[in-house]
């Protein structure tokens, strides 16, 4: 049960099985491609180069692009519409 | 193509990127040719584990990514290997990097191990621009003889890549009117030194300086600079926070760096007194050596003979315009003395900043208005230069802070007396004669300088005499002993 | 001791010129100025901006009008100042300023304009202490950084701060000033750096370290840029007077790059700072050790406590691992950190949270009271510190002056606290080598017992002293 530090925490799960490793260890390779291709990794070059007010909207576009992805297009609206009803205070 | 398609094609390239430094990092090529791509990780990253030596963890680290790591991902990857158990080390590696391998903006990118030296000459090799630092790096780099690639950052700055040919001719046969080429960058391969050296003639653009920090701390690369000046933070005051922001953040690879070669004595003592102030951190600093430029006319040709003297004399001055080069002292130096009845022509070659040029025109307006010869040119070519060089009667360049100071020296190989600074740099080249030395930040010092020197004939010839036989180096003798400062170990 | 010569022309007069300036009518000091002076000086152009331009110029507006005074007179000098204040509706409201001779002026405007007890604070509190019983005057900037203006003397301590400061500015002339604190607003370095050039006063730069410059990978972004303004100021001024040996040879390395620029550079002087035992009120104690201690089943975890801000340069990251790796080989301790975010902190954090969800004890405390830090500090087993630069390293010594030994960094100015006793000296760089220095403090019984007796007997140095030294160098 060692805490593994790590960036991306769903890399580290200790596998026992070699052959079950092997092609997980593989399989990870591929889903960390996929990932930093096509993926959520927010460069902190770009934090770092922009202000910190500069950093929410480019935040903001990035959870959206992140939510679109994943959810497609209906829950996307369906969380901006309930975001915004948080915002304003009701329900 | 769909994204499957670009992964696995992706995948492929970082599994042929890790056969590639497998060997360097202790793994048989034979072993890890049998592998597929995450076992093969899981053994590189076990073998780096094992040795845990900076070297290997930044090759390894590049080799993943596709590009250089920063320092922090290295620090990174080190406390991954050091606390992810046994087969999930490769996990600790890919998760150290993600950020350097989201930045690489191809997903095939290939490897080429490189233990020749790699020489950056970026800028030199994406601009046309040649003033300074293009002219000696243009100058210099390719009369070196010993083996080494020359590099250029690939547009997203995550790596090096050899010169695309018109790149390389923008560096090696620089001609005025030659144009850079936008988007001309080889895709492929990235450059991966090892073993080997890092070359930085030029001083390097702020998006890759953390990349370069983590080379020279951690890459094991013997890494060599040209130092130019410390200007952004000596002088502060007269450029923008940009500037001393680059510089300052310039210094993380100078303190990793093993070579600084100075373009003077007097820069060469700025990096020493950083050395002494980087000992608070427990850092050495690199080796500073000084090895000042050559002296050679522009154009490269020195003049037969000087053109005849004229009704009126000429007071030049060349140099960028910005508030450092003091352009307007040496504007009121000449209105005292035109003051007291003085007659001569007060000529200003360079260009600047749209800020600095809009005063400075307002000055010299006003200056003009009072009735006296006061021009400005811009944008001169290289000919018209060396004729301007070869007129004037008297060269003026009482700047208050140079890393050398190439005009002075330019204008002592056309046979021109110099009036210049009393101090750093300025004051070395004067010594070699030609010259007289004056405060700059006094206008009646420098104008009482240009007045002997136009009413002083005896003055003037044997400063004249002192110009031709000065003894500088040429760019060949220039260029083979910078070779030899980067290259030999230094004691 | 301080002496107001009055404001406008007056004053203007009154400092230039010899002699009483009883005469009220404005346009007799005029016409007496311009009699006396048909040139200007580029200190009377610098005082003349500053007054009759009620802004203090930058280094370059001086040249400029020094130059305009130089081929037009005095009296067109005065006159188009004048007219450029005029010419511009934003600078009509400008308060009037007046001229202050021989005062010692302590600048400590970002201090008042605070509520936090910082480093910084603490240091411009202990001079102010100390200085203002001696006649010295506490000043701010205006809210455009373009005058200086007298602070009241209670505004370092008053909770609520209104009316901080004085409407009417104000310029020294022929006395002293003195910069306790980093402007990190370029606006107001390049009127610092003018004021120290021209205002024919000793001036004297409080100077922590040059970290900005030499160590830019760990500072806030924008930071070195704006830092070197701050030092352009400080290369004009007479006197730096670093708080320890190691930030004094920082400074002297800087110093001899200004040769390069024609620029002699101040003196620099080794004046340590002040290292006093924090109170720990008993009070505050069964609050503290809820707060820090951690117990498992054989009983109370030795602590382990690490203090400062989350910025790279503090290197947490390295404790983290050098914890985890012990933890690993099952030592039992618990660790805490106190001390706020900044800037690149959010990996801190991150696995900070990574570690504490995996069931390591250890916690991290932002906004601690001096009570909880001072008992924290008398709590811990070992304090651990290993900064990759430190002007001085403060948290080494309150650690040890409450008894505790300290794990720091084997260089700089956190060795040449060690040379005093008290600590275990590691390479920062090296995690295992950090997890050593703890190894050994939380093992070795004799070794803890033998620091812990140094760190006790190192000597204090209060804040009135060191105000003192200030003072006599300043001063005389």
């Amino acid at each position: 049960m060692s805490p593994q530090i790590s960036a991306i925490p769903d890399f580290d799960k200790a596998v026992d099985a070699r052959e079950a490793l092997a092609a997980l260890q593989s399989q990870r390779v591929e889903e960390w491609v996929a990932l930093v291709r096509f993926g959520d990794v927010i460069p902190l070059s770009v934090e770092n180069s922009l202000s910190w007010k500069l950093t929410r909207p480019v935040r903001l576009a990035q959870t959206a692009v992140k939510v679109l992805r994943r959810d497609g297009i209906t829950r996307f609206w369906a969380t901006v519409r309930a975001r915004l009803r948080r915002l304003v205070g009701r329900s | 193509m769909n994204d499957n398609d670009l992964v696995r094609r992706s995948v492929a390239a970082l599994r042929a990127r890790l056969l590639v430094v497998a060997p360097s990092v202790g793994v048989a090529a034979g072993r890890a040719n049998q592998l597929a791509v995450g076992p093969l990780l899981e053994a590189l990253a076990d073998a780096v584990a094992g040795s845990s030596t900076p070297s290997r963890v930044w090759l390894l680290a590049t080799a993943v990514a596709a590009g250089y790591p920063t320092v922090a991902e290295v620090t990174a990857v080190t406390r991954g290997l050091e606390l992810a158990a046994p087969g999930v080390r490769g996990g600790a590696v890919l998760s150290g990097v993600a950020v350097t391998a989201s930045q690489v903006r191809s997903s095939v990118v290939s490897i080429e191990l490189v233990s020749d030296p790699l020489v950056d000459v970026d800028f030199c090799a994406t601009h046309a621009h040649n003033t300074g630092i293009q002219r000696v790096v243009r100058s210099t780099v390719p009369k070196w003889s010993g083996a080494h690639v020359l590099a250029a950052w690939s547009p997203d700055g995550t790596g090096y890549r050899r010169l695309t040919p018109s790149q390389e001719s923008l560096v090696t046969a620089w001609h005025s009117g030659a144009r850079a080429e936008p988007a001309d960058t080889n895709a492929e391969p990235l450059l991966v030194p090892v073993d080997g050296a890092i070359l930085l003639p030029e001083v390097p653009a702020l998006e890759y300086i953390a990349r370069l920090a983590s080379i020279a701390r951690f890459s094991g690369n013997r890494v060599g600079l040209i130092g130019y000046d410390a200007i952004p933070v000596v002088s502060a005051d007269t450029v923008s926070d940009d500037e001393s922001d680059r510089f300052a953040h310039y210094l993380e690879v100078v303190k990793h760096a093993n070579v600084v070669s100075c373009i003077s004595e007097t820069t060469a003592d700025e990096f020493r007194s950083l050395n002494s102030s980087f000992e608070a951190q427990g850092i050495r600093g690199p080796s500073v050596l000084a090895l000042p430029l050559p002296e050679q006319p522009v154009g490269g040709q020195r003049a037969a003979e000087h053109a005849a003297p004229v009704a009126v004399p000429l007071v030049l001055m060349v140099g960028s315009l910005e508030p450092r080069k003091n352009q307007l002292g040496v504007l009121s130096a000449s209105r005292i003395l035109w003051e007291r009845g003085a007659e001569f022509e007060l000529q200003f070659i360079g260009g600047g900043s749209a800020w600095f040029i809009a005063q400075f025109d307002r000055e010299v307006d006003a200056v003009r208005r009072l009735g006296y010869p006061v021009s400005v040119r811009r944008g001169v070519s290289d000919s018209d230069l060396a004729a301007a060089y070869r007129a004037a009667t008297v060269f003026v360049f009482p700047s208050l802070q140079e890393g050398y100071g190439l005009p002075i020296v330019e204008a002592l190989a056309t046979g021109t007396p110099v009036i210049t600074s009393n101090y750093g740099s300025m004051a070395e080249i004067a010594q070699g004669g030609g010259c007289l030395s004056v405060d700059p930040r006094d206008d009646d010092a420098i104008a009482d300088a240009i007045e002997r020197l136009l009413v002083d004939p005896v003055l003037r010839e044997s400063l004249i005499a002192e110009a031709a036989a000065r003894q500088g180096l040429t760019w060949a003798e220039y260029a083979g002993s910078l070779w030899r400062q980067f290259m030999e170990p230094v004691a | 001791m301080s002496e107001d010569l009055g404001t406008g022309i007056r004053g203007v007069v009154a400092a230039l010129l010899p002699g009483k300036a009883a005469d009220r009518e404005r346009e007799r000091h005029r016409l007496r100025l311009e009699h006396s002076m048909p040139l200007p000086t580029a200190e009377a152009a610098w005082l003349m901006l500053a007054v009759l331009g009620r802004r203090l110029p930058t280094s370059e507006e001086v040249e400029r009008a020094y130059r305009f005074g130089r081929f037009n007179g005095t009296r067109a000098l005065v006159r188009s100042i004048a007219m450029e204040r005029l010419r511009h509706p934003s600078r009509w409201f400008d308060a009037k300023v007046s001229v202050l001779r021989s005062a010692v002026l302590l600048d400590v405007h970002d201090s008042i304009d605070t509520h936090l007890l910082t480093g910084v604070q603490r240091l411009a509190r202990g001079i102010a202490e100390s200085w203002i019983p001696r006649g010295a005057t506490l000043i701010g900037w205006s809210p455009g950084r373009t005058q200086l203006r007298v602070a009241d003397p209670r505004a370092l301590q008053a909770a609520k701060k209104k009316r901080r400061m004085a409407r009417r500015g104000v310029v020294p002339w022929q006395g002293h000033y003195v910069l306790a604190e980093v402007v990190t607003e370029p606006e107001r370095s390049v009127r610092t750096q003018a004021l120290a050039q021209y205002a024919q006063s000793r001036t004297m730069l409080v100077g922590a370290d040059i970290i900005p410059l030499t160590t830019a990978e760990t500072t806030g972004p924008r930071m070195p840029g704006v830092f070197a303004k701050y030092l352009a100021a400080a290369a004009r001024m007479s006197v730096v007077a670093a708080i320890s040996s190691t930030a004094a040879a920082e400074y002297a390395g800087w110093r001899g790059m200004l040769r390069s620029a024609g620029i002699g550079g101040p003196e620099i002087v080794n004046v340590p700072i002040a290292e006093t035992a924090g109170i720990a009120s008993p009070d505050a104690r069964a609050e503290a050790e809820r707060l820090l201690l951690a117990a498992d089943d054989e009983g109370t975890l030795p602590l382990v406590l690490s203090v400062g801000s989350h910025e790279p340069r503090k290197n947490h990251g390295a404790v983290l691992a050098a914890a985890e790796l012990l933890w690993r080989e099952g030592l039992r301790f618990n660790l805490v950190f106190i001390g706020g975010n900044a800037w690149s902190s959010d990996e801190f954090r991150m696995r900070l949270a990574a570690l504490s969800s995996a069931g390591r004890p250890i916690q991290s405390l932002s906004g601690a009271s001096d009570a909880i830090l001072w008992w924290a500090y008398r709590l811990a087993r070992l304090t651990v510190f290993p900064s990759v630069n430190e002007g001085f390293g403060l948290p080494v010594v309150e650690s040890l002056h409450s008894g505790t030994p300290v794990v720091t960094s084997r260089f700089g100015s956190m060795e040449d606290i060690a040379r005093g006793g008290g600590c275990v000296l590691v390479d920062p760089h090296d995690d295992r080598d950090v997890a050593a220095g703890i190894r050994s403090l939380l093992l070795d019984d004799a070794l803890h017992d033998r620091l812990a007796a140094e760190a006790v007997a190192r000597p204090l140095r209060s804040w009135g002293a060191y105000a003192g030294d200030l003072w006599r160098i300043l001063v005389g």
